[in-house]
C-alpha cells in the first residue's frame, strides 16, 4: 500500500541527515506512528509534526541519533511547507458528521 | 422476562428508528453512503425487521397465513439491513481494502439467498415456530449476521484504539472517539444477542421459552439502544462530560 507523502517526507529527511539507512529509517517512523495511534498511508503533515516533535525524539535517541531534538524540530518545520495531500475521509470524519458535529 | 423482552424491543425499535431515520435524513441532505447505508440497517432492523420476526413467530399472535407473509417480509427487510450494515463497515473502515470488498459482496450475496430461501420455507414449514429449529438456512442466517454485527464491532473497536493513543498527543477529539466506542459496543450487544439465540438453537433450545434469551436479548436491547443515542444523538451533558475526561486525560 501507497504511504503519505508526509510519511514518505520525514523517511527521506531521517536517511539524508542521520546514520539510519532507508529500511531503519522508515522502521523508525513506523513505530513513532504506531505509538500514536497513526497508520503511514493516512497520517497527514499536521499529525505527522506532531509526532515528530513528541514521539520521535526519544525513537532516534534509542537509535543513538545525536541532536534528535534539533533535528526534529527541523523536520516539523519542513513538514508545515509540504502541500497539503489529497484528502481521503477517516472513520472519525465521517462519525463527525453522523453525529452532526460536536 | 416476557415483559422485559417486550420492553426492550420496544426502546430498540423507537431509539434504532429515530437514529436511522435522522441518519437517512441526512444523507438526503450529503448524499454520501456512509449515513444512507447506517441510515437504512438501523431503519430496516431495528423498528420494522427484527419486531416484525419476534411477533410473526409467536404462535396464534396472527393468523398463519398472514404470519408467513410477515416472516417472510422480516426476512427480506432484516437481511438487507444487514447487507447495508456490511457495506457501512466497509466503506468506513476498509474503503482501500480488496479483502473487505469481497467479504462484503460475498456477505450481501449469501443474505440475499437466505432470505429467499428462508422466506419460501417459511410456506412450507407447518407452523412457523420451526423456523426457530436447527438447519441448514437458520444456521446461514446466523452466522451471516453474526459476522456483520461482529465485523463492525471490531472494526470499531480497534479504530477507537488507535483514537486512544492519539488522544494522548492531542491528535484526536475524545467525544467522537467516544462516538466510535458506542457504535462498536452496540455492535458487540448485537453479536452477543444472536449469539445467544444461535446456541439456543444448536443445542435443541427454543428461543421463545428459553430463560436465557429473554435475558440476552432483553437486556442486550437496552444497553444497545443507550449505546446508539448516546453514539448519533449525545445530550450537551454527556459531551462535555466525556470532552472534560478527555481533556484530563490529555493533560
Amino acid at each position: 500500500l501507497a504511504e503519505s507523502q508526509a510519511f514518505d517526507f520525514v523517511c527521506t529527511q531521517l536517511e539524508e541527515k542521520t546514520s539510519l539507512d532507508r529500511l531503519a529509517a522508515r522502521g523508525t517512523v513506523r513505530i513513532a506512528l504506531k505509538q500514536a495511534g497513526l497508520e503511514a498511508r493516512t497520517v497527514t503533515r499536521e499529525q505527522l509534526r506532531v509526532v515528530a516533535e513528541r514521539v520521535l525524539p526519544a525513537e532516534l535517541q534509542a537509535r543513538g541519533v545525536e541532536n534528535c531534538t534539533e533535528l526534529c524540530s527541523a523536520i516539523g518545520r519542513g513538514l508545515s511547507r509540504l502541500a497539503p495531500g489529497a484528502a481521503t475521509e477517516t472513520p472519525d470524519e465521517i462519525f463527525r458528521r453522523l453525529g452532526g458535529g460536536t | 422476562l416476557q415483559l422485559l423482552v417486550l420492553a426492550s424491543t420496544l426502546s430498540f425499535a423507537v431509539v434504532g428508528g429515530v437514529v436511522g431515520m435522522r441518519l437517512l435524513l441526512l444523507a438526503r441532505r450529503t448524499r454520501q453512503l456512509p449515513e444512507l447505508t447506517i441510515g437504512l440497517g438501523l431503519v430496516l432492523i431495528a423498528p420494522l425487521g427484527y419486531p416484525l420476526m419476534l411477533v410473526a413467530t409467536v404462535p396464534g399472535f396472527f393468523p398463519l397465513a398472514t404470519a408467513r407473509m410477515l416472516y417472510a417480509l422480516a426476512m427480506a427487510l432484516t437481511s438487507v439491513g444487514c447487507a447495508s450494515i456490511f457495506v457501512f463497515t466497509w466503506r468506513v473502515f476498509r474503503r482501500d481494502a480488496a479483502w473487505a470488498r469481497v467479504l462484503a459482496c460475498c456477505a450481501i450475496v449469501v443474505l440475499l439467498v437466505q432470505a429467499v430461501a428462508n422466506s419460501v420455507l417459511a410456506f412450507v414449514v407447518p407452523t412457523l415456530e420451526m423456523m426457530n429449529q436447527l438447519n441448514l438456512w437458520f444456521l446461514i442466517r446466523q452466522l451471516a449476521m453474526l459476522l456483520s454485527y461482529g465485523w463492525t464491532a471490531f472494526e470499531s473497536l480497534r479504530y477507537f484504539g488507535l483514537l486512544r493513543r492519539r488522544m494522548r498527543l492531542g491528535l484526536a477529539d475524545p467525544v467522537l472517539a467516544s462516538r466510535i466506542l458506542l457504535w462498536g459496543v452496540a455492535g458487540l450487544l448485537s453479536f452477543g444477542a444472536a449469539a445467544t439465540r444461535a446456541a439456543i438453537v444448536a443445542t435443541g433450545g427454543d428461543p421463545l421459552h428459553s430463560a436465557a434469551a429473554p435475558l440476552a436479548i432483553g437486556a442486550g436491547g437496552f444497553l444497545v439502544s443507550l449505546a446508539l443515542y448516546l453514539a448519533f444523538i449525545p445530550p450537551a451533558p454527556y459531551r462535555r462530560w466525556v470532552g472534560r475526561r478527555g481533556a484530563a486525560a490529555h493533560a
